[in-house]
């Protein structure tokens, strides 16, 4: 089981993104902050990380910076209201990026592809509930 | 060039000015010239006509007779022949007298005082005659100089009077005028050619200097032609130009600066705008994607529909608060000012306030002079303001916290203070407080989330009234707006 982690600071998406993961199989943990994320990250064993880049305090880019220096293997899709060209831009070489106006499909399609290529060693354990902090 | 042109205007200015001090040059130098000329002219007359008086005063003493010496004088100074029977000593001296006077070319005559011609030379024509009549109408006592002009013959004429035999006569010299004037001629065929020559020229480098001064001119017009909203950027070099137009270019390039600052301010306000826009219907477009992909029970479609349509109300809510900024910053008739008193004002807002700040067991104070204080306002906007102030206090001070709404007057402005005892904001934050769209967290448990704009909204106000908001914040102690009004 793959965990994914969300860090977004407006309540409805993290709520939307944590119903479609978990539908798919995924150990969810959601966070408002980019603060609490650097916490989670140390604690728990993450495969992907969907980051939001407005947030207020840390914002995504911020908390980019740290994931390169200290959580390398974590995959980063960049996901905001920004089109993708001011994604790019603002966030450098991350693993993908997602406009969420593009939908849910294209998430999960963007989610899967990043995780297909580069295939990890799975993750022993069961279906836990997801973890929401924040 | 174009005829309408600056350069031509210039030019032809340039050339115009020059022309008439040169026409008034000229006509000095020309004038100057003539009058040289005539000035030697009528001395030469004057030496011959003096002469001719001398040579009738020696007749006057060696012979007595009338009439005669007079003919014969003229006789020998039209040089048609002396008789030798009479006076040949002296007629020998005349001829040399004519020959050093040089009288071959001249007109003489001897008139009387009533004008008559008693006697002429030989080349003295009926034409010339009345020519000299006609200038020399009757006899004077002093000297006189005329030009005599027609069509035939151009004369210089001297009348001067001697007396003869115990009557008065006068004596008539003319000259051909001709080498003067043909001297006068040459001189004005030079001055006109060189005068023309002069503006030719001028005007040439007059417009060569106009197009030169006028080269920044053109700089500033190519530069504005390429000037696009994709481009603002582009400046003008205030380095090279010359003092008067550094003003333009300088002009100009302020205004630039102007509209790429309020470009970027629209074009970054529209893309916070878009974004602003976009979350909700993110979320709408997720959550009905979602419930389609499922086989929900009633209730939970119901659920996503009450989401969408909250989701659907904030975007109304953030649309209707950018309509009220555009108004507020383009359109200033929007405020209706009328004088009303602020005491009682705020009195009925903190009555309004006290009801919503209620259902978080806050409690709200108010602190007011008893005095009358008159503010020159509009009631609905500073009620807006006053409001989206109080609401964001109530939204960040804790339950059983307190909101203080007092009121002070110094230098004729009033100063409302709206203080809470929420979790205060921290310096890094408190910069952008004011910026659209800030927002210091999401406040997710509120029923209406803002839009980020409210104190936008509300400095916005304060601002049409020529007043200020400002603000001070300690972190887990509260923060102070102040409102600052000027007084009616």
């Amino acid at each position: 089981m793959k965990t994914i982690l969300i860090v977004d600071d407006e309540k409805r998406i993290r709520s939307l993104y944590t119903q479609l993961f978990s539908k798919e199989g995924f150990r969810v943990i959601a966070t408002s902050k980019a603060t609490d994320a650097n916490e989670i990250l140390l604690r728990e064993k993450v495969d992907i990380m969907l980051l939001d880049i407005n947030m207020p305090g840390v914002d995504g880019s911020e908390l980019h910076e740290v994931m390169n220096l200290f959580h390398k293997k974590v995959k980063v899709i960049v996901c905001s209201v920004y089109p993708l060209e001011d994604q790019k831009e603002i966030v450098e070489g991350a693993a993908g990026y997602y406009d969420k106006s593009q939908g849910l499909r294209e998430l999960l399609k963007k989610v899967k592809a990043v995780l297909d290529k580069e295939p990890q060693a799975k993750e022993p354990g069961g279906a836990d509930s997801p973890i929401m902090e924040g | 060039m174009q005829f309408n042109s600056i350069r031509f205007k210039a030019s032809v200015l340039y050339s115009v000015i020059l022309a008439v001090i040169l026409t008034v040059f000229s006509s000095v130098i020309y004038f100057g010239a003539r009058n040289i000329l005539y000035h030697d002219l009528d001395e030469d007359l004057k030496i011959k006509a003096e002469e001719i008086a001398g040579i009738l005063s020696a007749y006057e003493q060696i012979q007595h007779s009338e009439g005669y010496p007079l003919a014969r004088i003229l006789q020998m100074l039209s040089n048609k022949g002396i008789s030798k029977n009479q006076s040949v000593v002296i007629d020998d001296l005349w001829k040399s007298e004519i020959k050093t006077l040089n009288l071959k070319n001249d007109y003489i005559s001897v008139a009387n005082t009533q004008g008559h011609a008693l006697l002429v030379s030989n080349n003295f024509t009926q034409k010339i005659n009345s020519l000299f009549r006609k200038q020399f109408p009757s006899f004077s006592r002093e000297v006189s100089y005329k030009s005599l002009l027609n069509d035939k013959f151009k004369l210089r004429a001297i009348a001067l009077p001697v007396s003869y035999h115990r009557s008065q006569l006068v004596i008539e010299v003319g000259t051909p005028l001709e080498p003067v004037l043909k001297i006068l001629n040459k001189i004005l065929v030079f001055i006109i050619a060189s005068v023309i020559v002069v503006l030719v020229l001028t005007s040439f480098i007059g417009s060569i200097f106009a197009r030169d001064a006028l080269k920044p001119v053109l700089a500033v017009a190519n530069l504005a032609d390429n000037i696009t909203h994709k481009d603002l950027t582009a400046r003008i070099g205030e380095q090279q130009v010359d003092a008067e137009m550094k003003h333009l270019v300088h002009s100009f390039n302020g205004m630039i600066y102007r509209l790429e600052q309020s470009f970027n301010h629209i074009s970054e306000f529209s893309s916070h705008v878009a974004h602003e826009l976009k979350t909700p219907l993110a979320i709408i477009k997720g959550e009905i994607e979602l419930v389609l992909e499922g086989d929900e029970n009633p209730e939970e479609y119901k659920n996503v529909l009450e989401k969408c349509l909250e989701e659907t109300d904030r975007t109304i809510r953030v649309i209707k608060d950018i309509l009220l900024l555009a108004r507020f910053d383009y359109k200033p008739d929007v405020f209706k000012f009328e004088k009303f008193k602020l005491i009682q004002f705020l009195e009925e807002i903190y009555e309004h306030s006290q009801v919503f700040a209620s259902s978080k067991n806050i409690e709200v104070k108010l602190d007011a002079p008893k005095k009358n204080i008159f503010v020159n306002g509009d009631r609905v906007h500073l009620r807006r303001l006053f409001l989206n102030l109080i609401t964001n206090a109530v939204k960040f001070t804790p339950r059983k916290g307190e909101i203080g709404i007092s009121i002070r007057v110094k230098d004729s402005k009033a100063y409302v203070d709206i203080s809470d005892t929420g979790e205060g904001v921290s310096s890094a934050d408190l910069s952008k407080i004011f910026n659209k769209f800030f927002r210091v967290r999401k406040d997710e448990q509120t029923a209406e989330p803002g839009t980020g704009l409210g104190l936008s909204i509300a400095l916005s106000i304060a601002k049409a009234h020529k007043g200020d908001i400002k603000v001070k914040s300690r972190l887990h102690e509260g923060t102070t707006f102040t409102v600052i009004l000027p007084l009616a």
